[in-house]
């Protein structure tokens, strides 16, 4: 309390005062962000282990881990699933360039669209998930509607 | 009478004293007996069904210079990997590489240990050892079911010499998630575009054709069995077999599966920096056979017991650190390459010193 009375009796400069503020909430916001990242790479680990367990392909099991986020990242699925057997189908092909390894992963599925209508029935959709992993890194995964 | 009995009394006592000792004498025994055969500890790996033979020698090997066990399961590269992250082994071994994103959430060390070649088998009478000669895109469109018959006019231009009889391909595929079929299906879709769309390259596909068979085992057996059928194979296996293995038409030239071709394509391998993720040889024009891929080793970073997991990175120190011949034996090559036999004893130091 008295440290504090002293910074504002000092008058310290707004300027120091703002920078000082600034740089606060830069470290609050990346001591969140680390957090979060772990807290993903976390769930992700246990999503993976999950899915290994299960006997899933070993060469797209971190291709459904990511879409098992999918709703997350495209907002206008409520929910996408796919059956079961759908892995066993999964088309990966690898390719190596100057740039590194490409793996392409895809597989259909099927996505619930988002209706904010009060009456409306569930309209589900077939879809085309597509995961591509550059340089052995997180899989990028996008979502087709396909017919 | 009295007396009598007291001395059958005594008697008796005696007899369970002597009895005890005796059943002690033999536990006794028999303990020493169990410490004498084997007095180290186990380490238990499973996974790659080409890497059993292999594995088996290389164990015992190391268990008559460090008295350590080593039980290996040739179950599959996918059923080791599942086994490893429930934490079941001290080890995995897989011919399915993993990538650095994948070994990381799992925990896990990968490293790779040695090459082998996947070849086709088949039983056709009349036909022997490296007689039939097929190409990348006639393979895939027998795997798909396109080609039906032996003497599809694909097939028979590519062996003008051969009577090629007139009966259907019984095509014999793994059922169960396999490094062998990995390699497999990954050259079949450097050489056919409608494979590369349709099935792409894969540990389990949903096959369209043919028989599917769980474990090498078994696709052996089932080619011996059927008289028109094309498996594949590793190798070793295929030649333990003495079944036929199929050339392979490699730009202009016929190649066999052998060794000193394995090793040709052995030195056409790209590795990525750090993980040692590799990837096969695509091009052509160099004279090799073109299905050869990478087993790994897998290990992970904590293992609860810790007794287990030093053994285990010892297990592997001594792999790629000594020259065996049992490689040679089983029709497989050792990595030798020395900037990537440091980066992998790197990797196993790094791992040693984490533990302690």
């Amino acid at each position: 309390m008295k440290n504090l009375n002293y910074f504002f009796q000092r008058r310290v400069n707004p300027i120091v005062s703002c920078v000082i503020l600034l740089l606060t909430a830069q470290i609050v916001a990346t001591t969140q962000a680390v957090a979060a990242g772990s807290s993903v790479s976390a769930k992700n680990n246990k999503v993976l282990q999950k899915i290994i367990i299960e006997g899933e392909r070993p060469e797209i099991s971190a291709c459904l881990t990511v879409a098992q986020q999918l709703p997350n990242l495209f907002p206008i699925y409520r929910k996408i699933t796919w059956e079961p057997s759908m892995s066993n189908a999964a088309v990966l092909k690898e390719e190596t360039s100057t740039e590194g390894v490409l793996k392409v992963i895809s597989f259909r599925g099927m996505g619930l669209l988002h209706d904010d209508r009060l009456f409306h029935a569930d309209e589900w959709v077939k879809v085309l998930i597509e995961c591509q992993q550059i340089n052995e890194n997180k899989p990028l995964v996008t979502v087709q509607q396909s017919e | 009478m009295n007396l009598t009995y007291a001395s059958i009394k005594v008697t008796g006592y005696q007899l369970d004293w002597c009895m005890n000792i005796l059943s002690c004498l033999i536990l006794s025994i028999s303990a020493l007996f169990t410490c004498q055969a084997w007095s180290g500890i186990e380490i238990e790996g499973a996974g790659s069904s080409l890497s059993g033979k292999l594995m088996a020698s290389l164990g015992q090997e190391y268990q008559l210079k460090h008295d350590t066990l080593i039980s290996y399961k040739p179950l599959g590269s996918g059923e080791g990997i599942r086994l490893l992250t429930s934490r079941v082994n001290d080890f995995a071994l897989t011919d399915v590489a993993m990538t650095r994103y994948e070994t990381e959430l799992l925990g896990l060390v990968q490293f790779p240990l040695f090459y082998s070649a996947i070849t086709p088998i088949v039983n056709l009478p009349g036909i022997e050892s490296g007689q039939l000669v097929l190409d990348g895109q006639t393979l895939a469109s027998m795997f798909l079911g396109d080609i039906k018959r032996w003497n599809d006019a694909s097939i028979a231009r590519l062996n003008p010499s051969l009577n090629l009889p007139d009966s259907p391909i019984t095509v014999v595929t793994r059922a169960d998630s396999s490094g062998t079929s990995y390699i497999f299906t990954g050259y079949l879709s450097n050489h056919s575009k409608k494979w590369r769309d349709t099935l792409g390259k894969g540990s389990k596909l949903l096959w369209t054709t043919g028989k599917s068979v769980e474990g090498t085992t078994k696709v052996i057996q089932s080619v011996k069995d059927t008289v028109g059928a094309i498996g594949y194979v590793e190798l070793g296996a295929a030649l333990r077999a003495q079944l036929a293995t199929v050339n392979l038409k490699v730009s202009d030239t016929v190649q066999a599966p052998n060794l000193q071709n394995i090793e040709q394509a052995s030195q056409h391998f790209t590795w990525r920096q750090g993980s040692l993720y590799s990837f096969a040889p695509t091009e052509q024009s160099i004279p090799m056979w073109p299905m050869v891929g990478v087993t790994y080793g897998l290990i992970p970073k904590t293992n609860s017991q810790e007794l287990e997991g030093r053994e285990t990175i010892s297990f592997f120190n001594w792999i790629v650190s000594n020259k065996s011949a049992t490689f040679e034996d089983s029709m497989m090559i050792q990595i030798q390459n020395p900037v990537l036999v440091d980066q992998i004893k790197k990797k196993l130091s790094d791992l040693n010193r984490s533990k302690k």
